[in-house]
């Protein structure tokens, strides 16, 4: 387990980081499931892929900054459950568009909407990121943010039975 | 509750809202707009110049409760209300349309009728309809019942115990439901409960279905609940090769044991047969090595003599698939001398928790250097073992080299399981079920009472020849508090009451229920179940006249609108074996019972009263003339059952009383009916006849072994098995009712 506060003086290199790393490992291999729990959210860069260092591990990632929903839609394809829980904000509008526009053809993430959510996290089955970020531009670099990650498989369980209980598709 | 108000106020009823004097349309608004919100609401109907008012309840229990109060409100002056029970008339067209509504409105005439030459009538009409105003006030604004506010979690745990006790899965589930809604538990405790629940219903096909089981596999859980897991999994794969003794089908079912489930070895001492051969395979399969095979089966021996011969030919089996393995050595190497030079004493130990020898890990670290790592090990061996001897060990020695600093500073979960370990060795005794009962008998051990499953299920049950000396020993106070908390105790004896047939111990628990005069679900199907068992065991006459008293008090202290029934279904329960025949304590139970029920006399249904007369026919007893006097003149109680006319009916269940006034009643309720009843063990050729030859096969799973459900399902085919989750006939006669 790992706690991580941001002081939102700009971007957090520990966050973005820890982002990052753990989408190229899901990307590597996708987990069989994914969610992610966001009251609002936005289309944040979550790989820094402009020089194309990842280009060993995944050739085909393009170089350039890669986009949250871009990964979703990528592992969905791969055969990944990818949730996104959201509100019904106007703000969440263009991902939520993101989600299922630009994936017209083939499996893509589910949109759930729970306009009481309040709950912040991303789980796999490989880790859960839970705290106060939302994923957006503020969530990642202006809040002050605490963003506690689990990879005790323990925990993780604990977790999508907590979430699979509460926001189970219809 | 949607009532369609231009339908009502259209073609059968004369009167049109529009057009009634401006007082009486407020009056009809009010109601109207009261039923649109699930209030209870009255609306009249008037055709040939008689008036009826129909009275709408949003629930069957508010229609009941409506039904007794216009009894009292309206009655016989001024309604036609203690002939006709409001029920509708189905012969008429507008009622015909009421009669498809989910919860059917009452319906009541006002009487006197209109005639030429009294004005009677008129004076009739304006006191009900002043009557109907003043009482849907007083219903619909009185205070919420402070029945409606949730029960603490210690209660719905304890109900939950006595329907798990008694194998009610209508109750059990209910509970759970309860839980789920009200209780401050986590998700995963929710996830543990309902496992327990399946377990404790021995539906191992709903342990495997579980949504939450792949998460529970994954996590770290309570003993208990890792040994109902391989309970269900002996039983899904493993069970039927096993009890022919068919290794080589055993080793191919260990194959096919799905990844999810290797994580089922638990490394603590095992105490049952399925137990020891889940782990065994699962060991065999993931090729370990010979010191802990020899264990497992050393272990195998203390539990079943036969059972180590048996591994250990599957093992052999193995070997001789992939023959790079030699047969197991006979005597064990002591584990110190199964050193390899290139491994350091950390690592062996580290390798043995890997493989599950938790005993053995924590004591080779007990000898090593204090770190970390060696903390590490000991915490998470102790924690997963949960032997207080091993845990006292643990602790002795984090406490003696000083290192809970370095786990402070550590990781979480070392903290966590630190504090587990402090928890779990704290000073004083160790719980039990004796000190549970020891703590039931004085004024101390509160804490240990509301002790919930997670803790009570490692415990051992007390044997027999104990619970009865205890029972025997205990005053009327302690019964009284076992009667009250008693839930969990119950399910974690329940054997000893269905197995042994000891008619005094459930004279003693039946006691308990009466003593503390509780009133829930949970108490009613204990009752009917210790009934049962009292019954089959052939009690003598004095224990069987006292069982009766005390179920009597049970019986005063759950009667109400909604459990009718269930009074009438301990009443056939109790009245259906010889011993009640020659009782004269029989008779008195059957007025008590009648006497009791009678202020919710228009909540019996015509089944009831049927069982009613059976049984004041089997006694040389009257029937108490106002219950049949409100039996409706034109309703047919055989209807819902009239499908059944001319086929051959089978009811199978452990409980001979429930399957016989069942058939009693649809003989008397279907004249050309074939009903038998059976409680033939499985295998036999008889039930396999009855289980071929039937064409509805009524199944009463709260009250039948899982072989014999299993044994006629298969008998049966593709054709239908009517499964009945409550004891008691009503819960039978229900089930066929609904087809």
């Amino acid at each position: 387990m790992r706690r991580i506060t941001t002081v939102g003086a700009g971007e957090t290199r520990q966050l973005t980081d820890l982002l990052q790393n753990l989408l190229v490992s899901e990307l590597l291999a996708p987990s069989s499931r994914l969610w992610v729990l966001s009251p609002w959210i936005s289309d944040i860069v979550v790989i820094d892929n402009a020089s194309g260092q990842f280009k060993s591990v995944l050739p085909a990632l393009p170089a350039r900054p890669i986009r949250l929903t871009e990964v979703l839609i990528d592992l969905a394809r791969r055969g990944s459950d990818v949730r996104v829980i959201m509100r019904d904000e106007s703000r969440n509008a263009v991902t939520g568009q993101r989600l299922t526009d630009l994936a017209p053809v083939g499996p893509r993430p589910s949109l759930l909407i729970r306009n009481t959510l309040h709950d912040k996290g991303m789980v796999s089955d490989r880790f859960h990121v839970h705290g106060s970020m939302n994923f957006t531009f503020f969530g990642q670099r202006v809040n002050q943010e605490g963003v506690t990650v689990v990879s005790d498989p323990d925990q993780i369980a604990r977790a999508w039975v907590e979430y699979q209980n509460r926001y189970q598709l219809p | 509750m949607s009532v369609d108000f231009k339908e009502f106020f259209g073609s059968g009823n004369d009167i049109t809202p529009t057009r009634v004097g401006p007082d009486f349309q407020l009056i009809l608004d009010n109601f109207m707009a009261g039923i649109q919100q699930r209030q209870i609401g009255f609306l009249p109907r008037s055709s040939q110049g008689r008036l009826w008012w129909y009275g709408f309840a949003p629930t069957p229990r508010q229609q009941r409760e409506t039904l007794a109060i216009l009894d009292s409100w309206i009655g016989p002056t001024f309604s036609d209300l203690p002939h006709q029970r409001g029920a509708l008339n189905p012969t008429d067209p507008f009622d015909a349309v009421l009669a498809n509504a989910s919860v059917k409105p009452l319906r009541f005439e006002v009487l006197p009728r209109r005639t030429a030459d009294s004005e009677e009538w008129k004076h009739a009409r304006s006191r009900v309809r002043d009557a109907l105003l003043v009482l849907t006030k007083l219903l619909n604004g009185r205070p919420p019942s402070e029945f409606d506010a949730p029960r603490t979690t210690v209660e719905v745990l304890d109900d939950l115990g006595h329907a798990i006790a008694a194998r009610d899965r209508a109750v059990a589930l209910a509970c759970l439901r309860e839980l789920e809604a009200t209780a401050d538990l986590d998700q995963a405790n929710l996830a543990f409960l309902r496992l327990r629940l399946f377990a404790g219903l021995e539906d191992w096909k709903a342990v495997l279905a579980d949504r939450d089981l792949d998460h529970v596999l994954a996590m770290r859980r309570p003993l208990s609940v890792t040994q109902v897991i391989q309970q269900a999994a002996y039983a899904t794969w493993f069970a039927p090769y096993d009890a022919a003794g068919n290794e080589e089908e055993l080793l191919g079912a260990v194959t096919a044991l799905p990844a999810a489930f290797r994580p089922l070895f638990s490394g603590t001492p095992r105490t049952s047969r399925a137990q020891a051969v889940v782990e065994f395979l699962i060991e065999v399969e993931n090729d370990t090595g010979d010191d802990t095979l020899n264990r497992l089966l050393d272990e195998a021996g203390t539990i079943e003599p036969g059972l180590p011969a048996h591994l250990r030919n599957v093992l052999y089996l193995r070997r001789e698939q992939s023959p790079q393995h030699s047969a197991p050595s006979e005597p064990s190497a002591p584990e110190d001398q199964l050193d390899s030079s290139s491994e350091s004493p950390l690592e062996r130990a580290t390798g043995l928790m890997a493989r599950g020898e938790l005993q053995a890990a924590i004591k080779l670290v007990l000898t090593l250097e204090p770190s970390l790592h060696a903390a590490y090990l000991l915490l998470t061996c102790a924690r997963d073992l949960q032997s207080p001897q091993q845990a006292a060990l643990a602790l002795e020695y984090i406490s003696t080299h000083h290192l809970q600093g370095l786990i402070d500073g550590a990781s979480a979960r070392l903290r966590d399981d630190l504090a587990w370990l402090e928890q779990f060795t704290q000073a004083g005794p160790r719980l039990d079920w004796r000190t549970w009962l020891d703590a039931l008998d004085g004024d101390h051990g509160s804490a240990t009472l509301a002790t919930g499953p997670e803790i009570t299920d490692g415990w051992t049950p007390l044997s027999s020849s104990a619970l009865t000396a205890w029972l025997h020993d205990a005053s009327d106070g302690t019964l009284g508090k076992l009667g009250e908390l008693g839930g969990q105790f119950m399910a974690a004896h329940r054997d000893i009451f269905a197995e042994d047939g000891a008619a005094e111990l459930s004279e003693r628990i039946l006691a308990g229920l009466a003593l503390s005069g509780k009133n829930s679900a949970g108490v009613r199907v204990q009752t009917q179940a210790l009934l049962d068992y009292l019954l089959s065991a052939n009690p003598a006459s004095a224990v069987f006249a006292s069982a009766l008293e005390w179920t009597e008090l049970i019986v005063s202290a759950n009667v109400s609108a909604v459990t009718t029934t269930w009074a009438i279904d301990i009443l056939q329960a109790a009245t259906a074996t010889s011993a009640a025949a020659t009782s004269p304590a029989t008779i008195e139970l059957f007025y008590k019972i009648t006497n009791t029920v009678r202020p919710f006399k228009s909540a019996l249904n015509p089944t009831d009263l049927e069982a009613i007369k059976l049984i004041a026919s089997e006694l040389g007893a009257g029937v108490p003339e106002d219950l049949l006097a409100d039996q409706v003149q034109d309703a047919d109680p055989g209807a819902p059952y009239r499908y059944l006319q001319d086929s051959k009916v089978v009811l199978y269940s452990l409980t001979e009383s429930a399957t016989t006034r069942a058939a009693q009643i649809l003989r008397i309720l279907v004249p050309k009916i074939d009903i038998e009843t059976s409680a033939e063990h499985d295998g036999s050729s008889k039930l396999a006849a009855q289980a071929a030859n039937a064409d509805v096969f009524v199944v009463v799973t709260a009250s039948a072994k899982h072989a014999a459900t299993d044994f006629i399902a298969a008998k049966r085919g593709a054709r239908p098995v009517v499964l009945v989750n409550s004891r008691g006939s009503s819960a039978i006669l229900r089930e066929l009712a609904e087809g």
